[in-house]
């Protein structure tokens, strides 16, 4: 339904060279009304329809390619459709949700065009083997894109490599061949992945598929064992490089999956899965031996593995028989390092099950005696090792006097091979291992090693030519004393070295144990330190709060002592202005009372008080259109709640000894006015009166002189602790962080007021208390005089 | 404006007034239909309206509302005609000299579009199509979506209810042209006398002339793109305060000094007088272009978030620096098995969290710190824990309910947009639903549903102070919402399309969207009003980042190019090119140097910030767009960072300057 579908005949495109859109032609519209029973509709009416579902369906479209975008989507889907046809109010199209694209067919008349709808057979479905994918839980991964800019590899590799047509065909082939049911083919695609050089763009795909296959088809011993065959193949190719990071330890899983693996086809008793395990730990043995190297821990690793599942007691035997199978085929050093020194608490498991001889416990007792097989198996192998190495060293003993040094070298070198061995393997004679292994296995390995033994002990000890006569039944008798000598001296150094190992074997745990203890007392000096800090912080906070509390407390009289002296400066600047208006009202009161009649009958509410003022300005422009006997020359700072509400307190407080005209109720400071007078100028026009005032700056250089005679030497000394006092109340004030917080309010805009301070007049009224006259410029100190004088033209009640 | 004159001569100031009237009489049909007597008469009497207006109102034009509205298109001209007049106005652009050429062109587009719904309303269905055919495609490449949605508009009903069709109807084209051009334009028209190309100019277009040189194809190629051209001069005049609103100090022993104005704390008077004065005081300690702390109210700090602060500034003073010579690192989260398809990803401020919106209508919320999410004990084991221990907060929390995500579920329809709070306290979503959703992430519950988009609410943004919150719909509107109000407190109207996305300047006093008429708006909190409009853009609009300097507004979406605008003039600064699939995230580092950007295309790019301000040419006169000079040079883009197969959702930079990004694998 997109604009870009593919053209057909029911969706006919039309091609104006670049713009394109689906239509449905009148012959759809008849096709779909017949179907839906209107057989005979008129041409006209499909024609009308047909424009009009055409056009809706593009509109539809355009509306659903917004939801695609939000998706963040380059597909547009059958959901987007849909929404944006709920968004229409039209009623959605149900029953097709599939995220994938339908594939739109044609029939092989060409005429009739369709989606496919394949039919599907739930009983299939239901009955048979077909497993849902887990789709996983949705997981959040964390990984380097850059670090410091530099692009980190791994991501910014693309591994997406395209493949050829050719290979891909050639893979599904190869594939395909592998898993028939023909010896012959199989035979031929595995020498084909043996042989063919040209593979290496598939090796990721085949290692995927032999990895992915093992746990697929874990029920089908015979495709198991075509999977190793595979990766046989795979490892002799020659021209495939497996280094690579995971090809190697995915085949190697891939091997110890069949190996050790209690898969499905072991459990029936029919299938041979013993004969997979050995053929799979020849496979791991040839893997791990061919490419294990320093850099990528394969051999340590699979060791690692092999021994955790040989240990676990809990798995079947069957796992164990594969673990030491495993552990056989990387070699007698494993065997020696791994199996022997812990075989001791593995053959007490082991005697359970095979001394049991209960009917219920066949099965299990004749998979023990598998195990048991299998170890003896290594013993042998073990010994006979043993036997060549013993009957090497002699050799070389008997032809060159280096023997000792060879010994020792070998020593050294058996003790460092390994890193999971530890130092403390000692090489046993073969004596001793015998000893040892026959505690184990008895009679049993006498058989199977008597023979390698015979031989051995003929050509590890062949007759001394040198002292012929001296020979003797003891074999040590045929040596010269010089030789026992040196044997007793070897045996010394052998010692020494033993001892030596031991030595520095003990001094590196001490130094372990010391280092653990020092981490520990560091730990614990961490966390005691943490501990500390902890308190310290919460000391910390609860200092700050005391201190919040403090602070906010002397902000409060700081607040009310800055309001007193402000309120004190006003009131003495309102007397005086109020004095001069006076003088000029009187002239002027006749002819404004003439023009307040007519603007008094505007409600009071209404009228806006814009008033203009700046604190160093001569000229005051007031402008008011209401009756003017009260001249507001305050200052409104619209900004400053606090100026506000002070004022309110201030009207309220002046009433009392005001001049004559008394004023009118103050309005209040509701919202609106405020808000009014911030924005909107004043509409009513009412009657401007400029008043000059007289420059104050003056005056108040006058009253600051007559203040500081009036001052008496007590309350200077007082002035000045409160000065201090006020020092660091000021200092302490001037970084509230709360003034954000306070003057706010989260609800409302403009309810930002709080209450007024109550009773904070009589405070600055008192002027005994120089509570207002906290800084010494002259500025503030002139106020307090002022007043002072004042009360005596105003009649103050106080 | 005043150019105008000479074309309109008086017709402008009588319209609205019409309109206005109209509207009135539209509200008092419908009081009538809904039987609101008193609130009818109420309004009668306000708006002194006779009931003889309404009455004559009512008679006169009872033609269908869809007729009323495209009138505007009713012309009894020769269809015949149009074809000849625009091939004579095309003649007209071409002929003239190259310095107003390509002004000039500019008119073509407007013409060709009014040309053609005039002839489809008309009904000369096959002259319109033969008339598009024709002319479609001379037009400009950034046209052609419209075009095309222009060309399935064929019939007159069509026009009805179609987006695209409205808005040409409704809204004028603008079109800036240097007084020169504008002079040869008019000068042509009088000439020719055409009254039907005449009609369609004035009724249609908006010539807003400037004085100046005109300007070069690359200038108009960099401005217009919108849906109805560009932005007038006029509408980014009002002042932008763009500063950062002053931070309360919370640090204890710095507080002396924090006044560079004032010098020494000693100077108690000026202090004092300063405390008295806010204006001076603001002026003092802030830069001019901040707005007043209480321009708009703001949340109350809480210890928490002091707490929080102060973490923050420590996190931030081991900032690592971040430039062209000191490149990011980026750790990338991706969401894997996410088959219900990861719609949107937000990470925290603080990189504590990260959520993601899902198609299925899921919000998962993961824990990206070591941590655990857990939630608040029930009421009654709330009532056993000691009030007054340290770790009151700690004991608050149930273990026992610990994982490493917790879902949210709610929505009924894909979520577009989750946004954590900045206290991590609480998220909020946004969905196909329509509504969106406040959730607690102590609980892990929902708190509220705003309902009031009725359409799909594509984005949705917490203020950086708290409180606020801002959404952005499919209903051609962002509203700004309170947490404790169910209705939004304001909304801003004016886009031509969806909003698809939207960001608060960091001062929280103003609020940025995009949108899919392609324009990038920026509006006032305090009085809902649109202050700038950015053209420029080819296509819908994803994503938006504003500078942490609160100067720089970057935008990009469809178009793939992202676009840096001067928040102070209104102009467009940089023009940075080199996504190949559509932007969806923008991230300014914590100091501003280097800008990061990702999406579709599963890349994310960096580019040099620090060079685009060195380059910019600082005494560009917005007013007169032909001094306009955008840095646009190629070595801008840092770095390019593939991932693996995931588009890149949501960008971050820590306070320590990494680089988060978050996207879903998206198997191929």
């Amino acid at each position: 339904m997109s604009s870009d579908n593919p053209s057909s005949a029911e969706e006919k495109k039309i091609t104006d060279n670049d713009i394109a859109f689906a239509i449905i032609t009148k012959d759809s519209v008849r096709v779909m009304a017949e179907a839906a029973g209107h057989a005979d509709i008129s041409d006209e009416v499909a024609a009308l329809l047909s424009e009009d579902i055409s056009y809706r369906l593009r509109e539809v479209t355009m509306n659903s390619t917004q939801f695609m975008k939000h998706g963040k989507r380059r597909k547009l889907v059958t959901e987007d459709f849909n929404r944006a046809l709920r968004g229409m109010d039209v009623q959605p199209i149900y029953g097709h949700g599939s995220s994938e694209a339908l594939s739109f067919k044609q029939t092989r008349d060409g005429d009739i065009h369709f989606v496919e709808d394949g039919e599907v057979n739930f009983c299939d479905i239901a009955l048979g083997r077909y497993v849902p994918k887990n789709l996983g839980e949705t997981s959040i991964k964390a990984d380097w894109l850059a670090v410091e800019g530099i692009p980190k590899s791994s991501s910014t590799v693309k591994i997406k490599k395209e493949l050829s047509e050719d290979m891909l065909n050639y893979y599904n082939n190869i594939t395909k061949a592998l898993l028939s049911s023909e010896a012959d083919v199989r035979k031929v695609a595995l020498d084909d992945i043996r042989k063919n050089p040209n593979i290496v763009p598939l090796l990721s795909y085949f290692v995927n598929y032999v990895c992915y296959g093992v746990k697929t088809v874990s029920y089908d011993i015979t495709k198991l064992t075509i999977l190793l065959h595979t990766i046989k193949s795979l490892i002799n190719n020659p021209s495939l490089d497996l280094t690579p990071h995971p090809y190697l330890n995915l085949l190697v899983q891939a091997v110890m999956y069949n190996l050790t693996e209690p898969v499905a086809a072991s459990f029936n008793n029919q299938n041979d899965h013993w004969s997979l395990r050995d053929y799979a730990s020849r496979l791991l043995g040839e893997i791990v031996l061919k490419w294990s190297n320093p850099l990528n821990h394969l051999l340590y690793n699979t060791v690692k593995e092999l021994k955790d599942v040989l240990f676990d007691l809990n798995k079947p035997f069957c796992s164990h028989y594969g673990a030491i199978m495993g552990l056989i085929a990387l070699g007698n050093k494993t065997i020696e390092e791994i199996l022997l020194p812990n075989l001791s608490t593995f053959w007490s498991h082991l005697n359970v099950a095979m001394e049991d001889i209960s009917i219920r416990n066949a099965l299990v007792r004749s998979d023990a005696y598998k195990v048991y097989g299998a170890l003896l198996l290594a013993a042998e192998l073990l010994l006979k090792n043993r036997f060549e190495e013993f009957k090497k060293e002699h050799d070389i003993g008997a032809n060159s006097d280096n023997s000792n040094e060879a010994k020792t070298m070998n020593i050294n070198n058996s003790s460092s091979g390994f890193i999971f061995g530890g130092a403390n393997v000692v090489v046993k004679s073969p004596q001793e291992l015998y000893q040892e292994l026959y505690e184990y296995f008895g009679d049993s390995l006498t058989v199977r090693v008597d023979k390698t033994a015979e031989i051995n002990f003929k050509e590890i000890f062949p007759p001394l030519k040198d002292d012929v006569l001296v020979s003797l039944s003891d074999a040590d008798g045929a040596k010269s004393g010089e030789a026992l000598l040196e044997e007793f001296m070897e045996q010394v150094r052998v010692q020494e070295i033993l001892d030596r190992e031991k030595k520095v074997q003990e001094e590196k745990e001490r130094i372990i144990r010391e280092k653990m203890e020092a981490k520990q007392r560091i730990v614990q000096q961490q966390r005691d330190a943490e501990e500390k800090k902890r308190r310290q912080i919460q000391e910390l906070l609860k200092q700050k709060q005391e201190e919040e509390l403090a602070r906010q407390r002397w902000e409060e009289e700081m607040k009310k002592r800055e309001e007193a002296v402000r309120k004190e400066r006003e009131k003495r600047r309102r007397i005086e202005r109020r004095k001069r208006e006076e003088e000029r009202r009187r002239l002027e009161e006749e002819r404004r009372r003439e023009e307040l009649m007519v603007t008094s009958r505007v409600p009071r509410r209404e009228a806006s008080l814009v008033v203009n003022y700046k604190e160093d300005d001569d000229d005051i422009d007031v402008e008011a259109d209401d009756d003017s006997d009260y001249v507001p020359d305050r200052p409104v700072v619209i900004e400053r709640k606090s100026d506000h509400s002070d004022n309110t307190d201030e009207y309220n407080s002046d009433k009392g000894y005001n001049p004559p005209p008394p004023p009118p109720p103050y309005p209040g400071p509701s919202q609106e006015s405020v808000a009014l007078t911030s924005t909107i100028t004043n509409p009513g026009g009412g009657i401007k009166i400029k008043i000059k005032r007289q420059p104050t700056l003056k005056s108040y250089d006058m009253e600051g002189s007559s203040s500081l005679s009036e001052r008496t030497p007590e309350r200077k000394e007082k002035e000045t602790k409160d000065k201090q006092k006020r020092k660091r109340k000021s200092s302490q004030k001037s970084f509230d962080p709360f003034e954000f917080g306070e003057k706010s309010d989260t609800d409302d805009y403009a309810s930002v007021y709080p209450p007024p301070l109550a009773g904070f007049v009589q405070q600055y009224k008192s002027p005994g208390t120089g509570e207002s006259s906290g800084s010494d410029n002259s500025f503030r100190k002139s106020k307090l005089t002022l007043k002072l004088k004042v009360p005596s033209k105003d009649s103050t009640p106080e | 404006m005043e150019a105008m004159e000479g074309i309109e001569s008086g017709k402008a100031p009588v319209k609205p007034d019409i309109s206005e009237k109209q509207t009135l009489l539209a509200v008092l049909q419908f009081l009538k239909k809904h039987n609101l007597a008193e609130t009818e008469s109420q309004l009668k009497r306000e708006a002194k309206l006779t009931d003889d207006d309404v009455a004559t109102e009512n008679s006169a034009p009872s033609e269908s509302e869809v007729s009323h509205a495209l009138a505007a298109y009713k012309s009894d001209d020769d269809p015949t005609l149009y074809g000849d007049i625009y091939t004579d106005l095309k003649a007209f652009v071409d002929s003239s000299l190259d310095v107003h050429k390509v002004e000039l062109a500019m008119v073509l587009y407007p013409v060709f579009v009014h040309m053609y719904l005039e002839l489809v309303y008309n009904g000369h269905e096959s002259t319109a199509k033969s008339f598009f055919e024709k002319f479609s495609k001379d037009q400009e490449d950034y046209h052609q979506t419209d075009i095309s949605k222009l060309a399935t508009v064929t019939k007159p009903e069509h026009m009805k209810g179609n987006q695209l069709m409205e808005n040409f109807k409704a809204s004028k084209f603008v079109i800036r042209m240097s007084r020169d051009s504008y002079t040869h334009l008019k000068r042509h028209l009088q000439d020719k006398q055409l009254n039907l190309l005449l009609n369609i100019i004035q009724e249609h277009l908006f010539i807003d002339v400037f004085d100046g040189v005109p300007r070069n194809k690359q200038q108009i190629q960099l401005t217009c793109g919108g849906i109805l051209g560009e932005a007038q001069r006029e509408a980014n005049k009002a002042k932008v305060f763009y500063g950062l609103l002053k931070e309360p100090d919370i640090n204890v022993p710095l507080e002396e000094e924090e006044d560079p104005g004032e010098g020494d704390s000693s100077d108690k008077p000026k202090k004092k007088k300063s405390k008295k004065d806010p204006l001076l005081m603001k002026k003092s300690k802030n830069d001019p272009n901040a707005p007043i702390i209480s321009r708009i109210p703001l949340p109350e700090i809480k210890d928490m978030d002091k707490i929080e602060k102060i973490n923050m500034l420590r996190e931030s003073s081991k900032k690592v620096k971040v430039d062209k010579d000191h490149p990011p690192s980026i750790c990338f989260y991706t969401f894997l098995n996410s088959a219900h398809g990861v719609t949107c990803i937000d990470i925290s401020e603080d990189a504590s969290l990260i959520s993601a919106g899902f198609a299925d209508s899921g919000i998962r919320v993961h824990s990206i710190a070591p941590g655990k999410l857990r939630s608040v004990k029930t009421g009654l084991e709330l009532e056993l824990i000691d009030k007054d221990a340290d770790d009151v907060l700690e004991r608050m929390m149930d273990d026992k309910t610990g994982g490493e995500f917790k879902r949210l579920s709610g929505h009924s329809g894909p979520v577009y947009s989750t946004c954590f709070s900045s206290d991590r306290a609480s998220m909020i979503s946004s969905s196909e639903d329509g509504t969106i959703r406040l959730w607690s992430l102590q609980t892990w519950s929902n708190l509220v549903c705003f309902k009031g988009h009725n359409y799909p609410v594509w984005d949705v943004k917490f203020s950086p102070h708290g409180h606020y919150f801002a959404s952005a719909g499919h209903d051609r509107t962002a509203r700004l919402w309170s947490t404790d109000h169910y209705q939004p407190m304001r909304i801003f109207a004016g886009h031509l399309s969806d909003v698809d996305c939207l960001q608060f300047h960091p001062n929280s006093n103003y609020i940025a969207t995009g949108s899919s008429d392609r324009t990038v708006r920026l509006w006032d909190v305090l009085n809902g009003g649109c202050v700038r409009i950015f053209t420029g853009h080819k296509s819908p609009v994803h994503c938006l980042g504003i500078s942490p300097d609160g100067k720089y507004l970057a935008s990009s979406g469809v178009d793939q190019i992202i676009n840096l605008w001067d928040i102070s003039t209104g102009s467009l600064v940089s023009q940075m090119k080199g996504h190949t699939d559509t932007v969806y995230s923008l991230a300014f580092s914590r100091d501003g140097g280097v800008l990061a950007s990702g999406g579709l295309d599963n890349t994310v790019r960096t580019w040099d910030m620090n060079r685009v301000v060195d380059e910019m040419d600082t005494d560009v006169d917005a007013s007169i767009p032909s001094t306009l000079q955008v840095v646009d040079n190629s070595n801008l883009l840092l770095g390019t960072y593939y991932t693996k197969a995931s588009p890149v959702l949501s960008l971050q930079f820590t306070r320590k300057n990494l680089l988060l990004a978050g996207g879903a694998f998206v198997a191929s």
